[in-house]
């Protein structure tokens, strides 16, 4: 893994070099964080097969929080089943927004999605 | 003076926070990567937008959405319908690129209306699955409905192609809901 840039805001960067006790306990914060990010990182099971492009496929949930202790649990087990994508490409070049994207999340009060183009 | 460094010590460990959570990310993409761990989770499922190029992977418990023609998006909705957590994958339509992705995806995020829209933390060129990406997290309310949200945008440059993988979570969420955003980042392939 390569980080060739890692950007924070100046102010912050000042601050924290004004004040030892703060710069301590942050470094204290963020070796704890990456010790948990280290515990999180070994998840996920071993035997599904991949999935069929342009379809959502699912696997039986036995048990979700043994694969990932933060991850969510679902409601309920989910049955196997294969769901049909409802956003299949329409042949055009660029991304139609759906008559002003009216059944986008972020046209109804969900976040932006990752459209570059406005 | 004292209520003044208990506010730069709060500063200094929300940043530094900010910062480790996006290494964490860095490291679960790097302990996926190669492992072909990303696609063989219980209880997560597979999404592979229409090109063929990128596969997001999800918790079974999120549901797809309609989206934008030739993209993926998946929710976890509240019985009031708000988006409390989100995930997307648009292949990449504009001029980002991975140099320069957060100040494009700050950027964008103000063109489409969100307000308040704050950089936390970022990074560029490193490692996906046979991929490399940038990521950035923000924090911002939603052009509709003032939402809070805090958001890991990521761009993720393939073989072939490049998408823009987007997590976010209501911000009173990210607590909960970012560690499955960010194992989500570490699952995304990208061909």
């Amino acid at each position: 893994m390569v980080m060739a840039t890692s950007r924070h805001t100046p102010k912050t960067r000042a601050s924290r070099a004004k004040h030892p006790r703060a710069v301590a306990v942050a470094t204290l914060a963020a070796a704890m964080a990456l010790i948990a990010a280290g515990c999180g990182g070994a998840y996920g099971g071993s035997s599904a097969s991949p999935a069929a492009p342009a379809t959502h496929t699912t696997r039986t949930v036995s048990s979700p929080m043994a694969a990932s202790g933060s991850a969510p649990a679902p409601a309920k087990p989910t049955p196997t089943h294969a769901e049909t994508e409802r956003t299949r490409a329409g042949g055009t070049t660029g991304i139609p927004q759906n008559n002003g994207g009216d059944m986008d999340a972020d046209n109804n009060g969900g976040p932006s999605d990752g459209d570059g183009n406005v | 003076m004292a209520m003044a460094t208990s506010d730069t010590l709060r500063r200094a460990l929300l940043v530094t926070l900010v910062a480790a959570a996006l290494a964490a990310t860095l490291i679960a993409i790097a302990s996926a990567r190669g492992s072909g761990r990303a696609q063989r989770s219980a209880g997560w499922t597979n999404a592979t937008i229409s090109s063929g190029a990128a596969t997001l992977t999800y918790p079974s418990s999120w549901k797809p959405i309609p989206g934008d023609a030739g993209t993926v998006s998946v929710a976890l909705r509240d019985r009031a319908g708000r988006y409390r957590g989100y995930l997307n994958v648009t292949p990449r339509q504009g001029a980002e690129r991975l140099a320069g992705w957060a100040a494009f995806r700050v950027h964008r995020n103000v063109e489409e209306g969100d307000r308040h829209v704050r950089e936390l933390t970022a990074s560029e060129h490193f490692a996906f699955e046979n991929a490399r990406g940038s990521c950035v997290e923000d924090r911002y309310l939603s052009r509709v409905g003032a939402n809070p949200y805090h958001e890991l945008a990521c761009i993720v440059a393939g073989h072939r192609s490049t998408s823009v993988f987007i997590g976010a979570t209501l911000a009173s969420d990210w607590r909960t809901l970012g560690p499955t955003v960010r194992r989500a980042a570490a699952a995304f392939v990208e061909r």
